[in-house]
């Protein structure tokens, strides 16, 4: 689960530019949008993409892409689910 | 019509900064490496810069490095602020990337700035600007097109400054030239008319 999450954040940093976020420091628990890293919807359908090219994973429903997308620690627990399925 | 002047102009072209005909920075580096060396040296600020395209981050530098210097001389926009832009290949350099990505997957923040009036927004956004803006595509830079879209806002009497532009780019060609425009004050002389001859020393 640590090495996923370690994963993610690579992968978020680099998938959405930002280039003055070093992945370690971002928070497992933190919110990624609004406050914390400060996303917004454009970086969220990003990480949606990024969530199917890189896991297999497609979320089509709005309100459950909310929930799964808090935080770092969320988006993990959701993959590991979706592999346990 | 009142008669207006140029207040001063910022361009990045070919590697190199210049600021009211002088070079300030020059470099051979390619464009992303050298836009980086602009933005630091110049204190270039926007939150999410990386997030731009490359059509927009190049037009916001050259504004920016413009906005900050005539903010030095006074020089303050209004919430009125007009803006003109053009260029000759429109969103094409950001439209061939989103070509690529669909490939694979469609990239969504690519997929936005496959219009290239995004970058007025970037600027208004910025800088709190809430007047008209246009952009135009155009073969070339033509200073009678400027002068005659540039009398035109300012036939609104709400505009006492325009900002406008050319911001071409593609691959590895880029050509961005951003200058102020405002009212001559009653009885006041510019060194700056704006006519087609100023226009032209800053756009060739």
């Amino acid at each position: 689960m640590d090495e996923l999450k370690t994963n993610l954040k690579k992968q978020i940093v680099e998938c959405l530019n930002l280039k003055d976020v070093n992945p370690e420091s971002i928070d497992d628990n933190a919110p990624l949008f609004g406050e914390g890293l400060g996303l917004d919807s454009i970086d969220a359908l990003e990480i949606v993409v990024l969530l199917q090219q890189q896991y297999g994973i497609k979320i089509t429903n709005a309100e459950e892409a909310k929930a799964i997308m808090q935080s770092v620690a969320s988006i993990a627990a959701y993959i590991e689910s979706h592999k346990s399925n | 019509m009142d008669d207006l002047q140029i207040r001063g102009y910022c361009k990045l072209i070919g590697g190199k900064l210049i600021q009211d005909g002088i070079c300030l920075l020059e470099s051979d580096a390619p464009f992303a490496a050298f836009l980086d060396q602009v933005v630091k040296q110049f204190s270039v600020q926007h939150p999410r810069f990386g997030k731009l395209d490359r059509l927009a981050q190049l037009a916001y530098a050259c504004t920016e490095i413009l906005i900050n210097k005539l903010k030095s001389q006074n020089i303050n926009l209004t919430e009125e602020t007009s803006l003109l832009f053009m260029n000759a290949s429109s969103s094409l350099d950001t439209d061939l990337r989103f070509d690529k990505s669909i490939q694979s997957m469609a990239s969504p923040s690519l997929f936005v700035y496959t219009l290239p009036n995004i970058l007025l927004a970037e600027i208004c956004i910025k800088n709190g600007l809430k007047g008209e803006n246009t952009f135009l595509v155009a073969e070339k830079p033509d200073p009678e097109l400027y002068l005659l879209q540039i009398q035109r806002i300012f036939r609104d009497q709400t505009t006492h400054i325009c900002i406008a532009g050319w911001a071409e780019i593609l691959d590895e060609n880029y050509d961005c030239s951003v200058f102020l425009i405002d009212r001559i004050k009653a009885g006041a002389k510019s060194s700056t008319p704006l006519n087609i001859s100023s226009l032209n020393k800053i756009l060739s």
